[in-house]
């Protein structure tokens, strides 16, 4: 099971309104998941309610995958180095016996930012500060990558890289991603599209 | 490398502090800056109490005449009385005194011929004089080089056709120095033929100089002045609560007296004190308030990027007890550094 959740007929009702209506999917260990819809049709809370930060108003999700999430918003000390963040983020998931340096040093190499080791966060360009956050989020193993508009604020060249970058890193993982920017995903994955409230699927 | 919770706290404190410092910073630089403003004002203050409020100078109005139709007049002994019921009538509770200077407005000669012009304190004068009480038969300069000296006094005799003396009367009196610096006889200090006595001892001068009573002297005095002198030199109204003075002043003003005090040429010197303590106080407040409301701010600000802080780490999957340790670390290492 791990890599692998199971939606069972969850709904969710934000001021009377309701968002998420009766959604039952399985999102299978591996795969790609793209996420499109209007604004405000539901995505990110359809995400908040997989990675476990709300609870769905009926229906229930199952799994016993290790989920992590990358917001919109970068969740990074913007004064301490890049070093110095993933050090944080390591000593949530690692105990303090393992060199910590090493394993950041891999991470970093993985996405070719292992010279931004010693910089400030907040002296990184955007698309650094990126990978940085996905740095973050491969040392933590997780089994799904939760990703909402990662490209969001890219320009076009660095949003082909990043999305290089996220198909490569995380090859073997279950990437559920909300994006606009399915068309630049060179690699198989399943489109899906909430709209009042109900989640389809376009294969391609 | 190998991590610890202390080394992540370290981290996080490193991120975060800075706020604080920002405002334990300019908090102490505001409270050093009011300790000087409120030491300059100290001192200021202390300078205009011990050259204004408490010098007995300042609480003095000198009356030297009378102006009536546009004519000087001499004091009589009747304005004496005059100021002083009018003051009491006018202010029941005020503590003040009438300290009057008598004259002879020609000089005597004693045994070795140095001429001294006499002046006669009133009983009141001692506070005036350094506490030295005047005793009768005495007599007071800025140097005594004997121990006695013996007053030629002129027996003078008034009448239709002026004055005449064809004679003298000794009067001994034991001489003594007297130290009038500081006091508001201060500018006679340096003349040597300045000499001052009791009352009692001017009232004996009078009237062995005229042969007369003195209640006599008095009374013909006020009636017409026969004598050829101005008997009431000045007349010195002290009054102890400085804030009074200027209204004295204007009553005795207004029975046509003319006055002389300290204050005459400022504008109301206790409003203004008044005035300067109170923008002082309004600006060490303003001051403080301004500084306190940063203070909060900061610490508010400082609390909100803790509150995202701890969003961040509890979203990289630390522990509620985690997150307590390091910064339960961190609120210790702050109080420890500052020394609170």
């Amino acid at each position: 099971m791990s890599g692998k959740i199971i939606l069972n007929g969850i709904s969710k009702i934000f001021e009377e309104k309701c968002i998420i209506d009766d959604i039952s999917y399985i999102f299978e260990q591996g795969k790609i998941y793209i996420i499109s819809g209007e604004s405000g049709c539901g995505k990110t809370t359809l995400l908040n309610i997989l990675a476990g930060y709300i609870s769905p108003d009926n229906g229930n999700v199952t799994t016993n995958s290790k989920i992590s999430y990358m917001f919109q918003d970068e969740l990074l000390f913007s004064n301490l180095t890049v070093r110095e963040n993933l050090y944080i983020r390591l000593y949530a998931y690692k105990n303090s016996d393992i060199d910590y340096d090493e394993v950041i040093n891999e991470a970093l190499v993985s996405l070719g930012i292992e010279s931004l080791i010693d910089k400030k966060v907040n002296l990184l360009s955007g698309g650094e500060r990126q990978r940085v956050q996905l740095a973050s989020i491969l040392l933590s193993e997780p089994d799904v990558i939760l990703l909402d508009e990662p490209t969001v604020k890219l320009d076009e060249e660095n949003k082909v890289k990043m999305i290089e970058v996220v198909e490569h890193i995380f090859k073997d993982k279950t990437l559920i991603i909300v994006t606009h920017d399915e068309k630049k995903f060179s690699g198989k994955y399943t489109k899906l599209k909430i709209t009042k409230g109900k989640l389809y699927e376009d294969e391609l | 490398m190998r991590m610890n919770y202390k080394k992540i706290s370290k981290m996080i404190l490193k991120k975060s502090n800075k706020y604080l410092k920002i405002s334990v910073a300019l908090f102490a630089f505001s409270l050093i800056f009011l300790s000087t403003f409120l030491i300059m004002f100290i001192n200021q203050y202390m300078q205009v109490k011990r050259d204004f409020i408490d010098n007995d100078n300042t609480h003095i109005i000198e009356v030297s005449y009378e102006e009536h139709q546009n004519n000087v007049c001499e004091l009589k002994f009747s304005d004496l009385e005059d100021m002083d019921i009018e003051i009491k009538a006018n202010f029941k509770d005020l503590q003040y005194d009438i300290v009057k200077e008598y004259q002879l407005n020609f000089g005597i000669e004693d045994e070795n011929h140095n001429t001294m012009f006499i002046y006669g304190l009133s009983d009141n004068a001692s506070k005036f004089l350094n506490g030295v009480e005047l005793k009768n038969d005495n007599i007071y300069q800025n140097t005594a080089n004997v121990e006695y000296i013996t007053l030629k006094i002129p027996i003078i005799f008034a009448d239709k056709n002026g004055l005449t003396s064809n004679d003298i009367v000794s009067y001994q009196l034991k001489n003594n120095s007297i130290d009038l610096k500081n006091t508001i006889f201060n500018s006679y200090k340096e003349q040597k033929d300045r000499a001052f006595v009791n009352f009692e001892t001017y009232k004996k001068i009078i009237e062995q100089a005229y042969n007369i009573n003195w209640d006599d002297f008095e009374h013909q005095f006020d009636i017409k002045n026969i004598f050829g002198i101005q008997a009431i030199h000045k007349v010195f109204i002290h009054i102890n609560d400085l804030n009074q003075v200027e209204k004295i002043a204007t009553i005795i003003d207004n029975m046509g007296f003319a006055t002389n005090y300290t204050f005459k040429s400022f504008d109301n010197f206790s409003e203004s004190m008044n005035n300067t303590v109170f923008i002082f106080i309004i600006l060490v407040f303003t001051i403080l308030a301004i500084t306190i409301i940063y203070m909060i701010l900061s610490f508010n600000s400082y609390l909100k990027v803790q509150q995202k802080d701890m969003g961040i780490l509890k979203q990289y999957g630390y522990s509620e007890k985690k997150i307590h340790k390091i910064y339960s670390r961190n609120i210790k290492g702050f109080l420890l550094y500052y020394n609170i």
